[in-house]
């Protein structure tokens, strides 16, 4: 692949120490083009999670190296992969990770907050604010503004934690087992929502453990014994799995 | 920016944060209420000592005093004009004080002065009770007793140096409720003779309905402190039960100027109360009779006397007070006037008896603070002692902080980890938590310095209202902290770095937890169960 968004060569991460210690990645070399939609599947426990996080920059491996268009990540500073994790990169958790003391469009603003200084943020929080709310509109979620995390349902709160990946225009979401805390309905919208993302030209990488899920990708990629291999025809299997996908409703 | 927002919002919507305030809150009021009242107490010693005595005093080391005190106030005036202003001989020994109408006797600490001199030098003054209502009605001079009467319509008549006087200080009364409580009760007729007085509010007249005349003998005046005769009552005021002239009596022990006592029996002095002297040191108002110097100079036999030689001695006092020029350093006066003493003594010493020269050789030059060291000294412990035993109970509050801020820290991992997935920084989520710390410093100082003040402002009031309830609660007991009433004086400096060391204590309970807060692993975070 020529000059890729993303690339991840001989990463290895293992857990633990001497007899106890755990290898879960043993050199995984991967890479993904600007709007693609990369899917990584794998069974559970396989560390695709770790992977994830690793490209995110939340985690550093033991080993290789992690390049975003062309720039080290991992053995970038500190300053800069926080800029790297609040600027290039939108995370999703499986679990949303909200702050509970927040409002819906509080926690979409988080990552603008943490990008502006506290004047800065003086000058730009009416603009902010309206992005964020247009986000949101975008997510269906534009009557739920004011309402906290506890007051959502778990597809609500995925979709708020997917406009909080947004809010800086992320060149790249990582997506972790976003339908994994879902149920099929609820799943289905936040899979429609990704897609309607990536068609508009957003650059997703997803683990999942679910085949019919990472079928929605244009690629996937099957981690095993810490190695990912390519897997499948993906045009086929994503037209099989099209019904998974819902539209979302306002 | 994040870093503002989220401390905001933690502070009002994290029930834990408000155990840190509550925490700095006792604490900053504590330390105020403990301040204020310490250094209250502190400052009103200083100020009342200041207010009682002369900037200097040429002391004598015994009770019959030193001679050749006109001698060498003179003296000090020529050799020494920049440095003194005036000078006032006085005398104080012991005394027996007696209301012989009650058969009230009590020791007395008797100060024989020069009132018009003795005002002079000090805030003596500002502490008379009847002179404040009836300004130059209080004298220490031979005097017979006032007696208010009613006029045809039955209204009250005072004597028309007490009415004139009372007119003048109408006129200078800018507080119109003072002069409305004044005159807010009406004569209850008592009759008289002294002990059963017409009473106003503030003021006890002896009353005839057939008055107002001058009811002799002519006796001296004496100024007695107001806790020697008089009692407070519920409200704090003291009971004046006892009107103005009656009759009062001093038992009084002669010396020769050897210190021998002069083997007559003690002298019976008369006298009439004339005014009451309050100077707030409980110390001093429950002992001192206040006499005029040249009558107790002779009756003390310490005027001049006729020796077995057939000459005169030398009359003696037991103080000569020495007001400074103004802007005269103290220390400096002091040395200096003390060299002249010297220099003096010395002059004299061929013309001088051996008893006048021992008598001499001891007096010796004293500051006003030099007067009170010891009483000074030991409430300046006491205040150091008090700040030693805040700062534990502050290191503790640290330490509690801490405990907070860890749990704090513990509870919120999961959103650091969050807060960094996002872009924040190590630097930027310790000093949210810095900054989170700072804030709860900050939120308590302002209530505890809220409630430390209102307590300390109504401090009094909440001293007698518990009295009220029971007697046994009353904490402040005038006898042993020198004071009737405890200070109730807030300083801003106080406040300020009472609030300023809160903040700084509160952040550095929080610096442990911040750092690990900031140093935690976005992804072990973000994991933590």
């Amino acid at each position: 692949m020529n000059n890729p968004l993303l690339r991840a060569k001989g990463i290895h991460k293992s857990y633990g120490t001497g007899a106890a210690e755990v290898k879960v990645l043993r050199g995984v070399a991967l890479e993904a083009a600007a709007g693609e939609f990369l899917a990584v599947t794998g069974p559970s426990g396989c560390g695709k999670s770790t992977l994830l996080h690793i490209l995110g920059a939340l985690d550093l491996p033991d080993q290789g190296e992690l390049e975003f268009r062309g720039e080290p990540v991992s053995s970038a500073n500190r300053t800069w992969q926080a800029s790297y994790r609040n600027l290039q990169v939108g995370f999703v958790f499986q679990f949303y990770h909200l702050l509970p003391e927040l409002s819906v469009l509080e926690n979409v603003l988080i990552p603008r907050m943490v990008l502006h200084s506290y004047w800065g943020w003086r000058r730009n929080a009416r603009q902010c604010r309206d992005e964020a709310v247009k986000l949101l509109e975008r997510m269906g979620l534009q009557h739920r503004l004011r309402h906290r995390p506890r007051e959502l349902s778990g597809g609500e709160q995925q979709r708020t934690a997917i406009a909080r990946a947004l809010i800086n225009k992320p060149d790249l979401l990582l997506a972790d087992e976003p339908t994994g805390n879902l149920d099929e309905v609820t799943g289905g919208t936040v899979l429609g929502l990704l897609g309607e993302l990536n068609r508009a030209g957003q650059t997703i990488i997803m683990v999942t453990h679910d085949a019919k899920v990472a079928a929605l990708a244009h690629r996937r990629v099957h981690l095993s014994e810490g190695v990912v291999r390519e897997k499948g025809n993906p045009v086929a299997e994503r037209d099989a799995a099209r019904p998974l996908m819902t539209e979302v409703r306002s | 920016m994040y870093k503002w927002f989220l401390v905001s919002k933690y502070l009002r919507t994290k029930l834990v944060a408000l155990f840190g305030i509550a925490a700095v809150t006792l604490c900053v009021a504590m330390v105020l209420v403990v301040t204020s009242v310490m250094g209250g107490f502190l400052d009103t010693i200083r100020s009342r000592s200041r207010g009682l005595h002369s900037e200097l005093v040429l002391e004598s080391g015994s009770m019959q005093g030193f001679p050749y005190y006109d001698e060498f106030a003179k003296k000090l005036k020529q050799a020494l004009p920049d440095v003194v202003r005036v000078t006032s001989p006085a005398i104080h020994t012991a005394g027996i004080f007696r209301v012989p109408a009650l058969q009230y006797t009590k020791l007395a600490k008797v100060l024989g002065i020069r009132i018009d001199e003795y005002v002079q030098f000090n805030d003596f003054k500002k502490g008379l009770h009847y002179e404040h209502y009836y300004p130059g009605t209080t004298t220490l001079a031979q005097q017979e007793m006032l007696v208010a009467g009613l006029d045809n319509k039955g209204n009250l008549q005072l004597p028309r140096e007490w009415a004139d006087a009372n007119a003048k200080w109408r006129a200078s009364e800018t507080d119109k409720k003072t002069i409305a409580d004044f005159d807010a009760h009406p004569p209850d007729g008592a009759p008289y003779p002294d002990i059963r007085p017409f009473r106003r509010t503030e003021s006890v007249f002896a009353f005839d309905p057939d008055g107002p005349f001058e009811a002799g003998p002519k006796r001296f005046g004496a100024i007695v402190g107001t806790d020697l005769l008089f009692d407070r009552d519920q409200d704090g005021k003291f009971d004046r039960y006892i009107a103005r002239g009656a009759s009062v009596a001093l038992s009084l022990l002669p010396l020769s100027a050897s210190g021998n006592p002069l083997g007559e029996p003690p002298v019976l002095l008369p006298l009439r109360y004339v005014d009451d002297s309050h100077s707030g040191i409980y110390e001093i108002d429950s002992m001192s009779v206040y006499v005029d110097v040249d009558m107790l100079q002779h009756h003390l036999a310490m005027d001049p006397q006729e020796l077995e030689d057939g000459s005169m001695s030398k009359p003696r006092v037991s103080q000569l007070l020495i007001a400074l020029q103004p802007g005269v350093n103290l220390d400096d006066a002091k040395k200096r006037v003390q060299s002249a003493w010297i220099d003096f003594c010395a002059d004299m010493a061929d013309q001088v008896t051996e008893n006048d020269a021992k008598n001499m050789h001891r007096a010796e030059v004293a500051t006003w603070e030099d007067m009170q060291r010891g009483l000074i000294n030991a409430v300046e412990k006491e205040k150091y002692l008090m700040l030693i035993i805040l700062a534990i109970v502050c290191l503790v509050a640290i330490v509690l902080l801490g405990l907070i801020f860890y749990m704090i820290v513990e509870k919120k991992t999961r959103d650091i980890g969050v807060l960094k997935a996002v872009g924040a920084r190590s630097r930027g989520i310790a000093s949210m938590f810095i900054g989170y710390a700072a804030a709860v410093g900050f939120v308590g100082s302002i209530l505890g310095n809220t409630i430390g003040a209102i307590f300390v402002r109504h401090i009094n009031e909440f001293q007698d209202f518990l009295a009220r309830l029971n007697p046994q609660l009353r904490v402040w007991s005038p006898d042993v902290y020198s004071f009737d009433r405890i200070p109730d004086v807030v300083k801003t400096n106080d406040i300020a770095w009472i609030t300023t060391v809160a903040i700084l204590a509160s952040i550095a309970g929080s610096l442990i937890p911040a750092l690990v807060a900031g140093r935690v692993w976005p992804v072990r975070a973000l994991r933590y169960e």
